[in-house]
């Protein structure tokens, strides 16, 4: 076995810059405020926060840099590392870069929030790199154990950071629900895995599919177990990306997490768990046999997800929770175009495609929420956000550009990743659903536009509050770097596209 | 390197349109000038100008020997079978229009900066004309359909910002309005052409579609047809033929100079030039090319009837135009794309002469439009004098001015085409004479006679600055010599090779040409007579009356009978209102408004959006925040799945 630590660059110089912001914050004395429930930034605090923003957001960069130049030339093809564990290089380049670009435009984010607030800053973006590096292996992993390993890792900081900010109860509500919860899928997901295990005595995904393609079909018995290991495991994982009825802990934690945490959620943590879910069920590999069963699961749960999403979204006050129910929506899109069962690398590359563009879209919609970090109070209902356009022409065109795109509206990103969907859906056949998915893509239209027309033609009943001008750079880097991407793609997608296949290459 | 030559030919323009844009903009909303008129039009004027010369290089250097430069910069979309690229061809037919276009740009552009001199939001007007110039650029090198529509629309909607530009003036700004959903109708039309071709070719690349249409066609005798005929719609919008040429003639609300540029010498011969991009389709689709010979021919005697009896400079120029374009599609409906463009060009140096010397004149009368108040004028204006009176020779057919070459041959090839027709000819001559005859009308009453005017404006007339008269005068030497890159082989003897016939016969007979009856020489000689002749009467008639006007013109108003018929361009527009508009507007405030959009759609609506409120309520019930309840959706869904594993196998 040739292990060239090149392949891995990206983990490696991670792993050094959480080793960094640890030892930089140890060597402070510990900040025991921290520990009661005072809200109260003191001078120490503030600095300490600061050097942990900046050792983390340029870090971040630096390691973006280096796996873009030194990655590159794996980039070419792909190999197997440690026994089958992980797969590098190739295509898989391209989604390493997709999650390193999500975490870095939550960063930026997160320095308006860190700055501001009484957590512990190096703690904040400790978690968020592990969380990271868990998306990083996720995406990479070939092996059903390792898939495990890199979901917990992924995840459990992630249950943390929503919780960081303790003393609020409704953070720490929202926290334990997710755990929870997340314990629930996590059993699920290790049941679906023993069971495949039992049945086949290997976990290593390709050998996995090879053996079930290879099952007879007359023994029944043997499909049945296999089947239902299959299921376990999709249950484990429509959790996380938050399919109905494996969605409800998302509007709770999404509104209760800080807004930076909840948009790394929405786009990385999700397109991740996608990456897994291509990889095990949409690949060339898996049997025919079950088709049937996965057409249908995907079919009625992507659209249970969409009507449920789109309509719930439409009475939501709260912003962040109605962009929770329209990030439920978009995964029942995504999970909608595997229900052809195809196996096509079409219909990989879509999802993908979707996943991508929706990083950009989802972080310029919570951008914008940062962005209004009024002085006395986050900018989180709609009422926070009437007749704001007069005030901050900006931010209101950028948040009606992610409104655009999350609507599926042309020329954005979000059109076109809308048009591949549905593409795969026609060509499968799949008229009826490809007709009730439109039909709510309009719903959704509704609340994605009406927060336009708050914006723009409502006046505000009071006048509208001044912002927090602290750290407006870094957002205005994340808004700025998403709207053009949003736009320029939506006009010229095939870059992207190429890309999305050659991702998709990996998964297949 | 030829790829970048033609990025940078379309690229430029766009480039002096985006930053002229964005300081009209910050301009406006600052208060205070980042760059002022001046060097707007100096930015603007360079732009054009460099893609002018870069053109001037493709064509004559990089092409020489060569028959097309192609490009593709970015593979757009493909899905399925569908494959969009982003591509750019110079043949020697887009070679053509390339250089008319961007030559003609340069010097208007030039002129423009002597002209909207003092105009508050100048810096917004040379962005429109650079971003138009961009557009052009599109719909010319574009060799997909569909980046020729981006260019079509793209056109169509700088038409229409330019045409209202003065927009607090409500007149203007219905003109413009006017202008882009008359346009819209014929966009409609192309749509549908590009629908059916898609359905049937399965590709969108115009060579390929001329190549199908040449070697296999697979489409039906009837569709061929309609598709070519589909196409035509979208070119009588753009081009202003009957039934959609009304937007014309209200277009000229715009500034002088975008007449001359857009709704004279270039945008609204595009339909001229898409008619000839799509020739293999047309020569296999002789219904529809006939039906482009007639409303051709309609159109031309049509408007030149109308023009007699206007006496606005600018209308006189506008029905002018669409009489012209007329004499355009009967050339091109006769099979003779050639000659189509040969007229394209040499109308494009004569007509746009004319535009900006009306610009000229209305500049010097202080706004003054209505030639009943001129007259007089070659005295104090000469060299507008000059330059207008070889751009009315020209149009006129009078050798050797450029308009007689390409007027007299397309008269012989609807005379003698397969696909021509006697009838037509006999329409087309006619209105040759009346062309000869309202523009020395407009000659006569604008230059000769008494100054009818008031003291005042007496008092004002001058001469315009150089930078409007050397457009002028280049304009006007073109409308000489222009012509004489076409010379007939029976003019010549051969002796003088038809440059012009050389040069674009092979891009525009690729795919069959349309054979000529055979007549003696004698025929040929005597039709050209006769053809010259006929401007000669109109010239004498229009001289006799009008030379030197004794008493007051009458007052339109008083009219009766035919002029009043003429005066009031046969009612089209009041015909169009009853028939068309005021219905429509009946059944959009009435019908649709009042009962289908408030009661039944807005009903439906908010009904459904209020009846799934209520759903969405009860959905969102099941959020109870209890994690109890979450779990148990979590088991129910597992269990579902579960069931139906057992239910497959």
């Amino acid at each position: 076995m040739n292990f060239d630590p090149i392949f891995l660059i990206g983990e490696f110089s991670l792993v050094a810059l959480i080793v960094i912001l640890t030892l930089v914050d140890a060597m402070r004395k510990p900040v025991f405020a921290l520990l009661g429930s005072s809200a109260e930034i003191t001078p120490d605090i503030e600095s300490r926060n600061r050097q942990a923003t900046w050792i983390a957001g340029i870090g971040l960069v630096i390691v973006a840099a280096v796996y873009f130049i030194f990655g590159k030339a794996t980039s070419g093809e792909s190999v197997s590392l440690l026994h089958d564990s992980l797969r590098a290089g190739g295509g898989v380049y391209i989604g390493k870069l997709a999650i390193i670009g999500a975490g870095i435009l939550t960063i930026l984010l997160s320095a308006r929030y860190t700055m501001a607030q009484s957590i512990p800053a190096a703690d904040y973006y400790l978690l968020l790199c592990f969380s990271l590096l868990g998306a990083l292996t996720l995406i990479a992993a070939e092996n059903f154990l390792m898939i495990f390993l890199s979901l917990e890792m992924m995840s459990i900081p992630i249950y943390a950071l929503v919780g960081l900010k303790r003393y609020n109860s409704r953070v720490g509500e929202s926290a334990i629900k997710y755990l929870l919860l997340g314990g629930l899928s996590s059993a699920f997901l290790l049941l679906g895995i023993s069971f495949i295990y039992g049945m086949t005595g290997t976990l290593v995904v390709n050998d996995v599919l090879t053996h079930l393609s290879q099952v007879s079909q007359t023994v029944s018995s043997e499909m049945l177990l296999m089947g239902l290991g299959l299921v376990f495991i999709f249950v484990g994982l429509a959790f996380k990306v938050s399919l109905v009825p494996f969605h409800a802990w998302t509007p709770d934690v999404y509104e209760g997490a800080a807004t930076p945490v909840t948009s790394f959620m929405s786009v990385a943590v999700k397109l991740a768990a996608f990456a897994v879910i291509l990889k095990i069920f949409a690949g060339s590999l898996l049997f025919p046999a079950f088709d049937p069963l996965f057409s249908r699961l995907f079919a009625f749960f992507a659209l249970l997800t969409i009507i449920y999403g789109n309509s719930v979204a439409i009475v939501q006050k709260n912003v962040k929770r109605m962009l929770a129910y329209s990030s439920i929506a978009h995964a029942g899109y995504m999970a909608l175009a595997l229900a052809p069962m195809g196996h096509n690398i079409e219909a990989v590359q879509a999802v993908l495609f979707y996943g991508i563009g929706y990083i950009a879209m989802n972080m310029l919609a919570f951008g914008v929420l940062v962005y209004l970090t009024y002085r006395d109070k986050y900018c989180e209902t709609l009422e926070d956000l009437t007749g704001i356009a007069r005030k901050y022409p900006g931010a209101a065109a950028v948040m009606s550009v992610a409104m655009f795109s999350l609507g599926g509206l042309p020329p954005a990103v979000g059109f076109v990743g809308k048009v591949q969907i549905f593409l795969q859906l026609i060509n499968g056949k799949f008229y009826a659903t490809a007709v009730i998915a439109l039909l709510f893509s309009m719903v959704a239209l509704y609340f994605y536009i009406n927060v336009i027309v708050v914006m723009y033609m409502k006046e505000p009943e009071a006048e509208v509050a001044n912002i927090d001008k602290k750290s407006m750079l870094p957002v205005w880097l994340t808004l700025g770097f998403s709207t053009l991407f949003i736009l320029i793609l939506g006009i010229l997608p095939s870059p992207l596209m190429e890309w999305s296949l050659e991702w998709a290459k990996m998964l297949f | 390197m030829e790829s970048s030559l033609i990025l940078l030919i379309i690229i430029l323009p766009l480039i002096g349109a985006f930053l002229n844009g964005t300081v009209a903009a910050t301009n406006a909303y600052r208060k205070k000038e980042i760059w002022g008129e001046k060097f707007a039009g100096i930015l603007a004027f360079s732009a054009v100008g460099s893609s002018f010369l870069l053109s001037l290089y493709a064509v004559f250097v990089k092409m020489s020997g060569i028959d097309s430069l192609s490009f593709t910069p970015y593979e757009w979309l493909s899905v399925g079978g569908l494959q969009l690229n982003l591509s750019f061809v110079i043949d020697h037919l887009s070679a053509v229009m390339l250089l008319v276009v961007t030559g003609v740009s340069s010097v208007i552009h030039f002129y423009s900066i002597g002209y909207i001199h003092g105009d508050e939001s100048s810096v917004r007007y040379f962005s429109y004309l650079n971003l138009f110039v961009f557009a052009m650029l599109l719909l010319i090198l574009g060799d997909s359909m569909p980046v020729m529509f981006v260019g079509w629309e793209g056109v169509g909607l700088c038409s229409y910002l330019l045409i209202g530009f003065w927009y607090k003036e409500e007149e203007k700004a219905i003109a413009g309005k006017k202008a882009f959903i008359v346009n819209r109708i014929g966009d409609f039309g192309f749509l549908l052409g590009m629908f059916l071709i898609f359905a049937n070719v399965g590709s969108l690349t115009i060579s390929e579609v001329n190549e199908f249409f040449h070697h296999n066609n697979s489409m039906t005798f009837f569709w061929t047809n309609v598709a070519g005929i589909c196409l035509f719609i979208g070119a009588t919008g753009k081009s202003a033929q009957i039934p959609l040429y009304v937007w014309l003639p209200d277009a000229m609300a715009g500034p002088t100079p975008v007449s001359a540029l857009i709704h004279a010498a270039t945008m609204v011969t595009a339909g001229v030039y898409m008619l000839c991009r799509f020739h293999g389709l047309y020569l296999a689709a002789p219904v529809a090319l006939n039906v482009v010979l007639w409303i051709g021919a309609l159109t031309a005697i049509f408007s030149a009837t109308i023009a007699i009896y206007q006496n606005d400079i600018k209308k006189v120029l506008a029905y002018s135009t669409v009489s012209q374009l007329g004499f355009m599609f009967m050339a091109a409906g006769a099979g003779a794309f050639v000659i189509a463009i040969f007229h394209l060009m040499t109308h494009a140096f004569f007509k746009a002469c004319l535009f900006l010397g009306s610009g000229s004149v209305i500049h010097a009368m202080g706004g003054e439009q209505d030639i009943r108040f001129m007259g007089g004028l070659k005295k104090y204006m000469p060299t507008t004098y000059i330059t207008f009176l070889l751009a009315t020779l020209a149009i006129a057919g009078i050798p050797p001015f450029a308009g007689f070459f390409s007027k007299d041959e397309i008269l012989w090839n609807v005379f003698a085409s397969d696909h021509g027709s006697k009838i037509v000819w006999a329409i087309g001559a006619i209105a040759a004479l009346c062309t000869a005859f309202y523009m020395f009308r407009l000659v006569y009453l604008t230059f000769f006679g008494k100054f009818r005017g008031t003291p005042e404006q007496e008092h004002h007339l001058h001469e315009s600055p150089s930078t409007m008269t050397a457009p002028l005068i280049i304009l006007g030497v073109l409308s000489l010599i222009g012509g004489w890159i076409g010379i007939p082989k029976l003019l010549s003897g051969g002796l003088i090779p038809n440059f012009f016939h050389h040069y674009l016969e092979p891009a525009v007979s690729k795919y069959g040409h349309v054979e000529l009856h055979h007549y003696s020489h004698s025929v040929e000689y005597s039709l050209m007579i006769l053809s010259v002749v006929i401007a000669v009467i109109g010239w004498f008639t229009a001289s006799r009356l009008f030379r030197e006007v004794k008493k007051e013109l009458p007052d339109p108003a008083r009219y009766s009978g035919i002029p009043k018929l003429l005066w009031n361009k046969y009612f089209v527009d009041e015909i169009y209102d009853k028939l068309i508009v005021n219905p429509i507007k009946f059944l959009a405030t009435k019908v649709f408004l009042n009962i289908s959009d408030k009661k039944l759609i807005d009903g439906a609506a908010n009904g459904s959006a209020r009846g799934w409120r209520q759903v969405s309520q009860v959905f969102s019930y099941l959020q109870t925040g209890n994690i109890q309840a979450y779990g148990i959706y979590i088991i129910f869904g597992a269990a579902l799945a579960v069931a139906l594993a057992f239910y497959i196998y």
